[in-house]
């Protein structure tokens, strides 16, 4: 027999164990040995039992990630509102300086100071700035559409040009989702991003949404006809290089896990590999 | 000075305390073994779950840092070649992008220059170091890479915008750097990335003295395990 010479702490009090008499037990001749505060028998072949503190450690982690993904998903769905303004924006700028040179027309031609007048430089070229009261619009859109030969003509087609970032932001963000949501097979994580840009597609045909200020500049009511069609599309548009985000997400980081780190640093990224059932790259060059 | 006190090892057959006595790795699967020496039963001394969850942790933690530096090293690299590139391309050409004559080039830029060539050296060897674990040609893809995007990311920029005015039918355009100014900084570009590769295979000579020094100190350890171990027994 034996005593125990360095520190083991008893599994119901904690007390330090050190210098008990380590012996045999009669029904099953495992090691215990006895804690002199409790009496409690501590079994010596296996674990103790892990501190409180590990499990409150992971729950912490866990917490954390859990918010930090909460934060990308609204971030993400700004990010849908911010591509959906920014193209409705591009694409009604022409509209929205005719309206604000007709309304800027007819306030000089009734004497009415509009409020680019005091701005002190041509305001020919700020026309879009121009604030224009809602019932001027109501009047008058349909006479300025019909100038300018409808909407699609009206357009700025350079507004494609945003669907550029869109698609990248698409992709960064499909590719986040399917290395973060390692829980889930590739086709369970495109849920998330799809689902965000179905939320996005549906917040945007609500009425409060483009809902412009009382007296808004000409560029918000263009921006405003043009958001009900575009910015859904827009959103929709992003949906293959979400998907495919989601399909080269883990293989990109497999790739850079692969080049960037010798083989023994790779271990702790294991899950890469075996989440999808594949063996870890061998050290052989 | 705190001395740590080992966790509690306790020999299963004759409930000796092994908390003291070195595990030392075996030759098949690489368990830490401790043979009792008591009864000589040789068992496995594993960790605590406590102690292997931080271990997992550091590991990880270890793990991404190498490869942020990594990643950081490459692109530091491949800017120093590129910004050399577009320093150098005044220094060493004329206007028609051709090579100046050594009595051309300007007295007071030679320090410069050869400042531009040890930096883009030193490129190519740090590349060559931190890629230890890749082949000599992905290391060096790994330089070459990067270091074309960014010499000619204006014209890719500029020729994409471009594309895509002709497409819209848009009256806005880039502007993308002249033929002539191409060939020049290619051409700089082209000598710098020669100066890289040197680079490259003096990381080679470096690499192959970490790995000596490494392995000088993994057998001074095993000595010193070994040492141990007979003054144990």
């Amino acid at each position: 027999m034996d005593s125990i010479r360095a520190d083991r702490a008893c599994i119901k009090c904690g007390f330090n164990l050190f210098g008990q008499e380590v012996f045999k037990e009669d029904h099953y001749q495992l090691a215990v040995t006895r804690c002199p505060e409790c009496g409690t028998v501590a079994a010596l072949q296996s674990y103790p039992t892990m501190s409180h503190w590990v499990n409150r450690f992971r729950a912490l982690i866990a917490a954390g990630w859990v918010v930090v993904l909460a934060f990308v998903f609204i971030l993400q769905m700004s990010l849908v509102g911010t591509f959906a303004d920014g193209m409705s924006s591009q694409a009604g700028m022409p509209l929205a300086k005719m309206i604000g040179k007709a309304y800027n027309e007819w306030a000089e031609e009734n004497e009415i100071a509009t409020n680019i007048a005091g701005w002190g430089m041509n305001t020919t070229d700020y026309t879009e700035y121009i604030q224009v009261p809602q019932d001027w619009t109501d009047e008058h859109l349909d006479e300025i559409l019909d100038q300018e030969g409808g909407l699609v003509r009206a357009m700025d087609k350079s507004f494609v040009i945003v669907l550029i970032p869109a698609s990248i932001a698409g992709f960064v963000l499909g590719a986040f989702w399917s290395i973060v949501l390692l829980g889930a097979s590739r086709k369970k994580a495109a849920i998330v991003p799809i689902s965000l840009g179905l939320i996005g597609v549906i917040l945007m045909y609500s009425p409060s949404f483009y809902q412009s200020a009382i007296t808004p500049q000409a560029s918000e009511i263009a921006k405003e006809l043009y958001a009900t069609y575009l910015a859904p599309v827009g959103v929709i548009i992003q949906f293959p290089a979400i998907l495919l985000g989601i399909f080269l997400g883990r293989k990109i980081a497999r790739w850079v896990i692969t080049l960037t780190l010798p083989p023994r640093s790779r271990v702790p990224f294991s899950i890469f590999w075996t989440r999808d059932g594949l063996a870890l790259p061998s050290a052989k060059r | 000075m705190l001395l740590k006190m080992p966790r509690s090892h306790i020999c299963p057959s004759c409930l000796t305390e092994l908390a003291r006595i070195r595990a030392v790795p075996d030759p098949h699967y690489g368990l830490a073994v401790v043979v009792c020496p008591k009864c000589s039963l040789a068992c496995v001394r594993t960790k605590h779950p406590d102690q292997a969850f931080w271990r997992s942790v550091r590991r990880g933690v270890r793990s991404g840092r190498l490869m942020v530096l990594t990643i950081l090293m490459t692109a530091l690299s491949a800017g120093a070649l590129a910004g050399m590139s577009f320093a150098m391309r005044s220094v060493l050409t004329d206007w028609r992008g051709n090579f100046l004559e050594p009595g051309e080039v300007v007295v007071d830029e030679v320090y410069f220059l050869l400042g531009a060539l040890l930096l883009v050296m030193l490129g190519g060897c740090v590349v060559r170091v931190v890629y230890a674990h890749l082949p000599l040609w992905a290391a060096w893809l790994m330089l070459m890479i990067p270091g074309t995007v960014f010499v000619y990311l204006d014209l890719m920029i500029g020729w994409g915008a471009n594309q895509m005015r002709k497409m819209l039918e848009l009256n806005q355009s880039l502007e993308v750097p002249s033929h002539l100014e191409l060939l020049g900084r290619s051409r700089v570009f082209l000598l710098l990335a020669g100066m890289a590769s040197i680079g490259m295979l003096l990381g080679i000579v470096m690499n192959r003295m970490i790995a000596a020094s490494s392995r000088k100190r993994v057998s001074k350890i095993r000595r010193k395990i070994n040492k141990r171990r007979l003054r144990q027994y």
